[in-house]
């Protein structure tokens, strides 16, 4: 029974150790100024823009990253396992060593000739969406490549067999096979874009009315000692990773074939 | 083996010199007719590339070389949608999220076929097969024999130039192995479906088959009638 008390008191710890940061927050500041934070213009148009941004960004993230993850998946081709180590790359690399990189290239001759076709990317909104893409496409392709390797190919087989293009096999019978753990992955891709700061800060900077994400405008909250806002920030950021988290949990009790 | 195959015009599936290489394993010259209405069985060890041949027939892996021939048409660049070939794998592949009703009427629906040309048909595989009282259920709710029975349904329902089974009474309990070898011998006397078995029991093929091609080691080593071995 020692071993079973320990063990329980070590992940009541740990539910403590976060809980009571997070607590901590809520009396930091009075409620009058939580209040009047919440909804200063320049709170309400992070909380926009991060929203829109992460949505947008993830879009893009499963636009591209679904074929991906489907290719990793069901075939095999020359060169899968070195784009399958690159996927990884966002999860190894410093977002701040990722932003500088894009700021490396938007300085090269191409980059140059990128922006000079109207979309800014240095300093702007659309840099917002790039590096939030650039943290969270790799991430999403691997979780959606999972989701994808739990269902058969045999599914497919069968299907294509039964008259179904590889398309129709598709949309048909692994799309809605492996929805639970594809729409997990994007729930989280979404969570990951609206928290993401390293490679935003740096590519896009911080920019009060502009480019100023929830958790740049922390930061910048922070800097200029504003610690009723920067609380204000972080417990929304807070509460969107827990919706966040719960709706993942959710997702694998929703579809039930019984 | 040279392939020594008969031509003959009543034949509904043949193969011709199939050759399978992959890595260090390979098949050569696999040659196969099976009549229309026929029950072949194909017969070789565990290991011994069963699954590549079936594979290659349906048009999931891409032989070396080797003509395979549905009715009059040769499939072997075709797509699997093209082929006419229904398929029932071992684990059979129920799709889950749909039910027993929408698991049978996938082929039709897939090939654009009006439901109303395939009512009769399907009523009547139904009926043979008494799952009338199963439509609605998913898969999970069925039991082995069950599945079974509404997988080899799914099969046939659009009606297929060839079924192509795996393994089918293989991992099943005696009882209910007793009842599918019941089901595809009355399924085959009811509606006469050309089946290419895929196996390694030699019982099977002799419960079930009028002929068999057996393989051993990439080759053929002996095509019969079961009855004369």
């Amino acid at each position: 029974m020692t071993f079973r008390y320990t063990i329980i008191g070590a992940a009541i710890g740990i539910f403590i150790f976060y809980f009571g940061l997070l607590a901590s927050l809520l009396f930091s500041a009075s409620l009058q100024g939580f209040w009047e934070s919440l909804t200063h213009p320049s709170t309400l148009f992070s909380i926009r823009l991060s929203l829109m941004a992460a949505t947008l960004s993830t879009f893009l993230a499963v636009l591209i990253g679904l074929p991906a993850a489907y290719a990793l998946s069901r075939f095999q081709f020359r060169g899968k396992q070195i784009v399958d180590v690159f996927l990884e790359i966002p999860i190894i690399m410093s977002p701040i060593a990722l932003g500088a990189s894009f700021l490396v290239f938007f300085n090269t001759s191409l980059g140059e000739a990128i922006q000079n076709q109207g979309i800014f990317f240095v300093f702007e909104f659309p840099g917002v969406i790039l590096a939030q893409f650039a943290t969270i496409a790799g991430l999403a392709t691997l979780l959606m490549k999972a989701s994808l390797d739990e269902i058969s190919p045999r599914f497919e087989a069968v299907a294509r067999s039964l008259g179904s293009s590889p398309w129709q096999a598709f949309y048909r019978i692994t799309l809605p096979l492996s929805f639970r753990g594809l729409l997990a992955s994007v729930i989280l891709s979404w969570a990951k874009a609206a928290g993401e700061f390293g490679a935003t800060v740096t590519l896009a900077g911080a920019m009060p009315g502009k480019t100023e994400t929830m958790p740049i405008a922390i930061f910048t909250a922070l800097a200029s000692a504003n610690i009723e806002k920067a609380v204000v920030l972080i417990l929304i950021l807070v509460f969107l990773g827990l919706v966040a988290l719960y709706a993942v949990r959710f997702t694998g009790k929703m579809v039930r074939y019984d | 083996m040279r392939c020594d195959l008969q031509g003959k015009w009543s034949v509904m599936i043949r193969i011709e010199g199939l050759t399978i290489l992959l890595k260090a394993f390979y098949i050569t010259d696999l040659c196969i007719e099976i009549e229309e209405g026929g029950f072949h069985f194909l017969l070789g060890p565990t290991g011994s590339g069963k699954t590549l041949i079936l594979e290659s027939i349906i048009g999931l892996h891409k032989p070396k070389q080797g003509k395979i021939w549905v009715g009059e048409k040769e499939v072997q660049g075709l797509p699997p949608e093209q082929r006419e070939i229904s398929y029932v794998p071992q684990d059979l592949a129920l799709f889950p999220h749909l039910n027993v009703k929408e698991n049978i009427l996938y082929g039709i629906k897939a090939k654009n076929h009006s439901l109303n040309t395939f009512e009769e048909y399907v009523g009547s595989l139904i009926q043979v097969m008494r799952i009338g009282h199963l439509l609605e259920r998913f898969p999970t709710n069925l039991s082995g024999g069950e599945k079974k029975r509404v997988a080899l349904l799914r099969a046939l329902a659009p009606k297929p130039k060839l079924l192509l089974l795996y393994e089918p009474l293989s991992g099943l309990d005696p009882s209910i192995k007793f009842e599918i070898q019941q089901l595809l011998k009355t399924l085959h006397t009811s509606f006469h479906p050309t089946v290419l078995c895929v196996s390694h029991d030699f019982e099977e093929a002799f419960l079930l088959g009028d002929k068999m091609t057996v393989f051993i080691d990439g080759h053929v080593e002996r095509e019969r009638e079961t009855r004369s071995f």
